[in-house]
């Protein structure tokens, strides 16, 4: 019955579509930064391990979405949060393993991952528990970017900017800024598919331009870009700091 | 990223779960938001002209005063003898000045085509709003029956041309000077990211709320922060001593409007708040935007 649905996933459904190529492209970088630990040195392996652990956890969480959309035509809202409420304060202690090297303490990566659960859980009830009622979409929907906010604010000015402003490693300066980048510009997809939801200014009551269903189409490529982006960009630190070159300065080095 | 741009991305951010609750505002709420705002960092990013221009030429502290009060006085009357020339105008220091003030930093030594960025991507930005709010921005205009006048300027379909047409400009542009090694491409995907924040804020955000979280703290902020860190570069300078320099002229252009507003109130003054808000802002910008020339010209 299951494989009957996955066949008829519908190709002109665009949300159908990237649950199925989330699925598949968080388990491939699941594979990839496992198999990939043998490459880097020590001190590097917990980072592409917990990288490794953020796509697959949401590998598993999209597996289970995609049938549920397929089958209910419905938002999987509360498989969508069990999954980023494992992985984003994953994402969090990936910033506090970069940075350790640099000085980063315990603290530093505690605030991060309450920041982040703040953030979660404010738009879970916002999404989850919606009475239809304005109040309670802008009240959760403030809670939960005041928690984002916070994140951004450590990622570009704050104690993130500062230790990575402090470490030696051009990698880990760079890595840094690109992880800035993710939270900025690929975490802020996320509150602009919030706006999708009924009664919001891009949804069917407001600008007309998404349905409601559509938020999913948001998260599903964010997922995409800040799990998968952000593992690489880990990865990337990882291998030029054991190697002293990237990969592809290695495989261009090698001869024909 | 600085700070200044930070608080327009987090407060655009926090705009969010308003827009997606719906939540409709009266422009009578926009403007009771906005207008604190503009009169107080809006207003107080020009306070320190005087200061600036002094430091920059050895022009006496009267002949700069007569001067700036001129130029005022010149804007100000065009308004009653031309006023379409005199908005546009107005649209077009304002564009340059916008330009000027963003992208500034990015090049040591200035040359023709920065400027021609410089107003190209004001012009995009100041058609940016008035295309995608060009419907709220007649229906204000056409409010005020000394206003009603410019309401037909901005009925027209050339606005979204001139909106694509400039943002285009702007990315080639933009892309050239990468190109060129005369910018790094990390900045210009920064300006890539920021114009199209400040096009969904734009088009989001309600008319005056959109223009003042573009003008306060992209604009002013951003001046301001430029302003002191000069004149730190110059004197002993702290915040608070800062905020002291700022204070006279702020509250003389705060005091001087209230009064004309009383004045208006009282009916001695027949024209409409918007209009005079209009002329009054105008004819400020234009002598600032001459000493922001000369300010950031001799920082380059």
């Amino acid at each position: 019955m299951v494989l009957l649905e996955l066949i008829a996933i519908d190709g002109k459904d665009p949300v159908s579509f990237t649950f199925f190529t989330g699925y598949m492209a968080m388990f491939a970088a699941s594979v990839f930064f496992f198999l990939e630990r043998g490459s880097v040195d020590a001190k590097w392996k917990l980072s592409l391990l917990v990288s490794g652990l953020i796509t697959g956890i949401a590998a598993v969480h999209y597996y289970y979405m995609r049938d549920f959309y397929a089958s209910t035509g419905e938002t999987p809202v509360a498989l969508r949060y069990i999954d980023w409420t494992l992985t984003v304060p994953l994402m969090c202690i990936e910033f506090y393993l970069l940075l350790r090297p640099a000085g980063a303490k315990t603290s530093f990566m505690w605030k991060l991952i309450i920041a982040s659960v703040v953030m979660l859980v404010a738009g879970y009830i916002g999404e989850a528990f919606t009475d239809g009622s304005m109040f309670h979409s802008v009240l959760w929907g403030v809670i939960s970017t005041i928690g984002y906010a916070y994140i951004l604010y450590s990622a570009w000015f704050g104690e993130a900017k500062q230790l990575a402003d402090k470490s030696n490693s051009p990698a880990v300066k760079s890595g840094i800024k690109a992880l800035a980048w993710f939270v900025l510009a690929g975490w802020a997809i996320y509150p602009i598919g919030y706006m999708t939801m009924p009664g919001g200014w891009l949804g069917p009551d407001g600008a007309g331009l998404f349905a409601a269903k559509d938020i999913n189409l948001f998260y599903n490529v964010a997922d995409a870009i800040n799990k998968i982006g952000f593992g690489l960009v880990v990865y990337g630190i990882a291998i030029k700091e054991s190697t002293g070159s990237t990969l592809l300065e290695k495989t261009a080095a090698k001869p024909a | 990223m600085k700070q200044p741009t930070f608080l327009f991305i987090v407060f655009l951010l926090l705009s969010f779960p308003f827009l997606s609750g719906g939540v409709e505002i009266s422009m009578e709420s926009q403007f009771a938001i906005s207008m604190p705002l503009i009169f107080t960092v809006g207003i107080a990013h020009g306070s320190v002209d005087n200061i600036l221009y002094m430091k920059k030429t050895k022009i006496k502290p009267l002949g700069f005063y007569l001067t700036y009060l001129f130029l005022v006085g010149i804007y100000a009357a065009t308004w009653f003898i031309f006023p379409i020339f005199a908005i546009l105008l107005f649209l077009l220091i304002s564009a340059y000045h916008f330009g000027q003030s963003q992208l500034v930093d990015c090049f040591r030594n200035e040359k023709l085509l920065h400027k021609i960025l410089y107003v190209s991507w004001g012009i995009a930005l100041l058609s940016a709003f008035l295309n995608v709010k060009q419907i709220e921005i007649v229906a204000l205009l056409n409010r005020y029956d000394d206003l009603r006048i410019f309401a037909t300027t901005f009925d027209t379909s050339y606005l979204y041309y001139l909106h694509i047409s400039s943002t285009v400009t702007v990315a080639f542009i933009l892309l050239y000077l990468t190109i060129t090694k005369q910018l790094l491409s990390g900045r210009m995907f920064f300006e890539f990211f920021m114009l199209i924040l400040i096009n969904v804020s734009f088009a989001a955000l309600p008319v005056l709320l959109g223009f003042t979280l573009y003008f306060t703290f992209l604009h002013s902020l951003k001046v301001l922060e430029d302003e002191f860190n000069f004149l730190k570069s110059k004197e002993h300078l702290h915040t608070w001593s800062f905020i002291k320099k700022l204070l006279p002229n702020t509250l003389i252009s705060i005091t001087a409007t209230l009064l004309i507003f009383a004045g208006i109130y009282f009916d001695y003054i027949n024209l409409s708040y918007g209009f005079v808000l209009l002329v009054l802002i105008s004819s400020t910008t234009f002598p600032h935007v001459f000493v922001m020339e000369k300010f950031y010209n001799s920082q380059a």
